[in-house]
């Protein structure tokens, strides 16, 4: 099981004595799955997605992707194989939505490479698979949010990596479009791709992730199934919050309720 | 194929691109010729300077080998080097308002400049000024990434370019108050006006390659400023070295900046206007503003140069001035636009 781990974080730590922001976190994930890494404010979630990520390199521990040092793998076949999206979503130029996925495609291509029919058909894909298609030839800068955090999530669509890292990516979203971002992500998942999601938002996280990996104070506390990690305690000891469950179909989601004096 | 990207690249957007490069060269073909046949008399035609070549060779050697031509080169290569470097700065620090100048790398690069030549360091060679504004220029670079790397803000950034240009005025008035004789402190301050008048042979074969060596690093960083348009996380995460990156700019705004200021003095807001007029036309990508930009400044410095010969003054308009006259309220006009828009 160990071994057959797509991306492993053995002992990770960032930061030095007293209060580091990541304290010896162990995590093994394999593909085709869709986890949601969830925490309180200032838990340690981005600096893990960008450790994860080979961003940021521990202070101490490794990352492993496929068996082999994340820092050992080469900048370009590292960025093809790991997709990142940001929390910011700020363009800085205002390019065509088209120009913008397109940049997904640079660890692929060579400095003086033109485009190839693989970069242009998993352009169109990316485009397709986050229903922006019809926005193609739009300028960044006339996007709605909603539309912008598609775009963005194409771009990274478009490397076709194995394994997505995707920090906050329905916030700030309207809930049409939070379902449709994570329906997204799930059935990218299904089809292979190991996908990382930093969540705020509970009964998203609950309703759509196959597995929970809790932070809270740079430790990994809890790490499993939504009944695993979300038990009536833990939201009461870590979130200060009761809950209540939600059930439709075999789907269950968590309800934060009422904050409960802590 | 069916893919739109294919339509767009090969009819829609490549062809463009091609025809604003051969525009912009073309004019910096013919503004190369015109301000080779353009003096303070005015604009003398190739007849008059055969008949000069027939009556007397020495003089028409003289007059466009040793005059005409430093001048219309380093025009040329400086123009070349300012909206480069400007264009890469603009790129590097998604800023529309990063410039050389305004940035302060030209105010140092003029102080390093004259800290060699008026203090007689190494002698106060001909090498030895362009190699004091290159580590001027590079001082400055340096120190304004380590102070605004991570500066988001277009305003915070041109605080920390007002501090450095405010280092570089109090060090360079120190250096005029000790200057050796009052005709030296003149001296320097009509130099830093800026200007490619008098300059000879020997200024463009010691500033011109290291410019060169400042523009090849320089275009190296092209891919990541692309990637740079989704920030500095994303372009790490696709696979650029942005440590390296931007070493690169350093060094390259160093060398080509530091060389073009220690031998011109300092011309303001050419890497301002220039990216800045030729953005929209290539899309606003940044790696294509690059070359565009380079024939633009090369375009617009020839321009400029001989305008400063056609205006009738008593004594000629220094080039630095008039670029400042018509930069500052460009400046002004996108600063406005930057407030009104937020960003």
């Amino acid at each position: 099981m160990m071994d057959s781990a797509l991306l492993q974080a053995r002992k990770v730590t960032v930061g030095y004595d007293g209060s580091p922001v990541l304290n010896q976190v162990a995590l093994s994930v394999g593909s085709g799955s869709l986890i949601g890494l969830i925490g309180p404010n200032g838990a340690g979630k981005t600096t893990l997605i960008k450790v994860l990520s080979g961003l940021l390199a521990p202070t101490a521990g490794q990352v492993f992707l496929d068996g082999k040092p994340l820092a050992a793998w080469g900048r370009d076949a590292r960025a093809r194989a790991v997709g990142y999206l940001s929390q910011s979503r700020l363009v800085h130029w205002p390019v065509t939505v088209e120009r913008l996925v397109l940049l997904g495609r640079l660890p692929h291509r060579g400095p003086w490479d033109r485009l190839s029919d693989e970069d242009a058909t998993a352009v169109d894909t990316a485009l397709l698979a986050t229903d922006v298609e019809s926005l193609r030839h739009r300028t960044v800068t006339t996007l709605s949010g909603g539309e912008l955090a598609r775009v963005l999530l194409a771009r990274v669509l478009a490397g076709g990596p194995k394994v997505l890292l995707a920090d906050e990516p329905v916030s700030g979203l309207d809930p049409g479009h939070r379902l449709q971002v994570l329906e997204g992500l799930r059935s990218l998942a299904r089809r292979g791709c190991l996908v990382m999601v930093v969540m705020h938002d509970l009964t998203l996280a609950s309703r759509f992730c196959d597995r929970l990996v809790l932070l809270d104070h740079g430790r990994l506390i809890a790490d499993g199934s939504v009944d695993e990690v979300l038990h009536m305690d833990r939201l009461a000891s870590v979130y200060g919050v009761d809950a209540v469950s939600v059930t439709r179909g075999d789907e269950q989601a968590i309800l934060p309720w009422n904050q409960v004096p802590g | 194929m069916s893919s739109a990207i294919f339509k767009v690249n090969s009819t829609g957007r490549g062809r463009p691109q091609a025809i604003l490069l051969s525009v912009l060269a073309v004019m910096v073909v013919v503004l190369s010729v015109v301000s080779l046949f353009t003096g303070r008399l005015g604009f003398g035609g190739i007849a008059d300077l055969l008949t000069l070549r027939a009556a007397d060779p020495e003089t028409f050697r003289i007059l466009l080998i040793e005059i005409r031509l430093p001048r219309t080169f380093l025009a040329l290569t400086v123009g070349a080097t300012l909206g480069l470097s400007g264009a890469v700065l603009q790129g590097l620090l998604r800023n529309p308002l990063a410039e050389p100048f305004i940035l302060g790398a030209s105010s140092s690069a003029a102080l390093g400049a004259v800290i060699v030549f008026y203090f007689g360091i190494a002698g106060g060679s001909a090498l030895a000024t362009p190699l004091g504004g290159v580590a001027g220029a590079m001082v400055a670079t340096a120190l304004l990434l380590s102070l605004g790397g991570r500066m988001q803000e277009p305003l915070t950034l041109i605080l920390a370019g007002v501090a450095i240009n405010a280092l570089a005025a109090a060090l360079t008035s120190l250096a005029l108050n000790l200057a050796p004789s009052p005709y030296a402190a003149l001296e320097i301050v009509f130099w830093i006006l800026g200007s490619f008048a008098d300059r000879s042979l020997e200024h463009v074969v010691f500033a011109v390659p290291l410019m060169v060596i400042g523009w090849v690093l320089l275009f190296s960083t092209w891919r990541c400023l692309d990637a740079l348009t989704l920030g500095e996380d994303a372009a790490a995460s696709l696979g650029f070295n942005l440590a390296a990156i931007k070493i690169r700019a350093i060094l390259g705004c160093a060398f080509a900046v530091g060389a073009a200021v220690a031998t011109t003095g300092v011309i303001s807001f050419v890497g301002l206007v220039v990216p800045h007029i030729l953005r929209p036309l290539v899309g606003y990508r940044p790696s294509r503003l690059l070359p565009s930009s380079m024939l633009g400044g090369a375009a617009l410095m020839l321009a400029a140069d001989i305008g400063v010969r056609l205006i009738d003054t008593q004594l000629e308009l220094k080039i630095g001035v008039l670029t400042a006259l018509i930069g500052t309220p460009f400046f002004f006009h996108l600063l406005l636009v930057i407030r009104r828009s937020g960003s």
